[in-house]
């Protein structure tokens, strides 16, 4: 007896030490992909960000000088000031604005009968549009003077203004994504088991109670999905930048990741422009940590 | 369940209330309603516009910027197809299938592999997965910059395609592994029963199954390559090379202010994405709903 159950334990053992081996070759491909184009990256960022390595040091080479770049953009460089806080109002007004949208748009094209899909591909068609073409559009709806808006309004010099160059922008990305976010809130909704409002409503509750305590708790899984994508937007804004403002006019429109493009390429500055990456993945961490971490207390279903 | 009906009955919320009744046209509705058709109209007017301009003379587009073109000028598009966006086109068709076939080919196994078997070191995996799916892929820009130039790919589709694999990686695996654990695990007994191989399983018996999410997931990867602008502008310095994003900035500056012939580009450049979308909405939703967002 006994030495039949360790025979077949040791074979067990064996087997389980070939699809251990093969499991492994199986997720190796995407291991290498992963590691040498986001992995090894990001860790050479932070390396990076520990030296001094601009046209200056073009002879000598990269000089060590530790956290010295960090201090450098949190005290002194008033452009990164500026990046940062631009940032934080592009994310802290699109991501509830989308969100609000996209929601009321879902449970929209969920009411339309006839010509749904064609709602739904009518609110959905600008996240489809690739980003050149975004941008020229807009471009030409705050053209002053032959622009649309312009039109009515032909004194209004929306990308000129340092007042109003953000909210120009955050008009645009909200337009952009709100549909993108809304498709994601339809599988969502279709994820709802509808016996959930009819015992809502033999309790008496009407339809906005019903969204509140039946819609909004259970689309929570995709509300914290959509954020972490709507938060990644924000901060990856570049390619709009880089066509409608350059970031300007001084600077206001200037965001993180187009600093960062801005001091690599342009001022062949690297590791001012490895800082200001490194600071940018801490934010989308920290953001996503935090998404996740309050994730397990607001749902109720597994 | 429970848990949802009791909290409605207790909790007095602050909304007005409206006519609960079966008829949902209350005034509340009715406001929300007529909020989303002006919206409606906000978001279709650009594109109706792109359309219209692009059907202008250049003339036509500054002295008429509202209003119809007094004739249709269908050339604009087979001169802006034949002044360079059908070698940009014909590009991101390239870069996107090849983009497509290698990011599922690879997530595929992986996803199968994390779902098939046990072994130390599968959270670890899984973390890593998650956390690849937050790095948008622009931010580490410079060292990716260098990887590619020490891998000597620079300036060839592989700067685009490698890449481009990577950063759908996550969310690609993440999808098909979690509808892969809806397939029972009998399927997989009978398979080695049968005596298949596990790649015979995988390539028999799962994949066979996993044809919807297999199709969304190859969406969310066209959309992806097909829009990517910072790569293609960075990685590739060829005019012959260039995709869409990039390739439509040359084709911009090369116009002058011929704006109807650039909306023309534009709207050739937009078409593929728009017409999948419209193809395969339904699919599309269904895969996202049955794969996506549980976790």
């Amino acid at each position: 007896m006994q030495t039949n159950i360790q025979r077949i334990d040791q074979a067990n053992r064996l087997k389980k030490r070939r699809t251990t081996w093969l499991a492994w070759l199986m997720l190796l491909p995407s291991m290498i992909i992963l590691a040498v184009f986001t992995l090894y990256p990001i860790g050479e960022s932070v390396y990076m960000s520990l030296f001094k390595n601009n046209m200056s040091t073009f002879v000598t080479g990269p000089v060590w000088v530790g956290l010295q770049n960090y201090v450098n953009l949190f005290t002194r460089d008033a452009v990164f000031k500026k990046a940062f806080y631009n940032n934080l109002i592009i994310a802290a007004v699109t991501i509830p604005s989308s969100v609000t949208l996209a929601v009321a748009m879902a449970l929209f094209t969920n009411k339309v009968g006839r010509g749904k899909s064609f709602v739904r591909v009518a609110y959905f068609y600008p996240a489809l549009l690739p980003m050149v073409a975004v941008a020229n559009i807009w471009l030409f709806i705050y053209t002053p003077m032959y622009g649309l808006l312009g039109y009515i309004a032909p004194t209004w010099r929306l990308l000129e203004n340092v007042d109003t160059v953000q909210w120009a922008l955050i008009i645009m990305l909200v337009w952009k994504q709100a549909g993108y976010v809304m498709i994601f809130y339809i599988s969502g909704l279709q994820g709802i088991d509808q016996e959930m409002y009819e015992a809502a409503k033999i309790d008496g509750a009407n339809s906005v109670q019903a969204f509140w305590h039946v819609t909004w708790p259970m689309l929570k899984p995709t509300t914290i999905y959509v954020m972490i994508i709507t938060m990644t937007n924000a901060y990856k804004m570049v390619d709009h930048l880089y066509i409608m403002t350059k970031g300007g006019p001084d600077n206001a429109s200037n965001m993180l990741l187009f600093y960062v493009y801005q001091k690599a390429f342009d001022q062949s500055n690297v590791g001012v422009a490895s800082a200001v990456t490194v600071v940018l993945i801490v934010i989308l961490l920290l953001a996503t940590v935090v998404q996740f971490y309050t994730q397990d207390k607001r749902t109720f279903y597994a | 369940m429970k848990k949802v009906t009791c909290s409605v009955k207790k909790k007095k919320i602050g909304f007005p209330k409206f006519n609960s009744s079966r008829n949902q046209w209350t005034l509340g509705t009715v406001i929300i309603l007529f909020f989303l058709l002006v919206y409606f109209v906000l978001v279709i007017y650009p594109l109706i516009w792109m359309i219209l301009s692009s059907l202008k003379t250049e003339r036509e587009f500054f002295r008429n910027i509202w209003g119809f073109p007094a004739e249709f000028q269908w050339e604009n598009y087979s001169k802006a197809w034949s002044m360079g966006i059908s070698d940009y086109f014909l590009n991101s068709v390239f870069v996107t299938a090849c983009t497509i076939a290698t990011t599922i080919s690879i997530a595929v196994l992986a996803a199968f592999g994390l779902v098939l078997y046990d072994f130390k070191g599968k959270n670890l995996i899984l973390l890593l997965g998650m956390g690849g799916m937050m790095f948008s892929a622009q931010v580490a820009l410079i060292p990716l910059y260098r990887v590619i130039q020490n891998l000597r790919i620079h300036d060839t589709y592989w700067a685009m395609i490698l890449p481009y694999t990577a950063f759908r990686m996550s969310i690609s695996l993440l999808l098909i592994r979690s509808y892969f654990l809806s397939i029972p695990r009998e399927m997989y007994e009978s398979g080695v029963i049968d005596g298949c191989s596990s790649l015979g399983i995988l390539y028999h018996i799962y994949l066979p199954m996993s044809k919807p999410i297999l199709l969304t997931v190859s969406i969310l990867i066209a959309y992806y390559s097909w829009n990517e602008f910072l790569f293609s502008i960075i990685f590739i310095d060829s005019r012959a090379l260039k995709t869409i994003p990039s390739g439509l900035m040359v084709f911009r500056d090369a116009l002058n202010t011929d704006y109807a012939l650039l909306f023309a580009g534009l709207t050739i450049s937009a078409l593929p994405m728009v017409l999948l979308f419209i193809l395969m909405q339904k699919q599309f939703i269904r895969g996202l709903s049955s794969g996506a967002v549980k976790g």
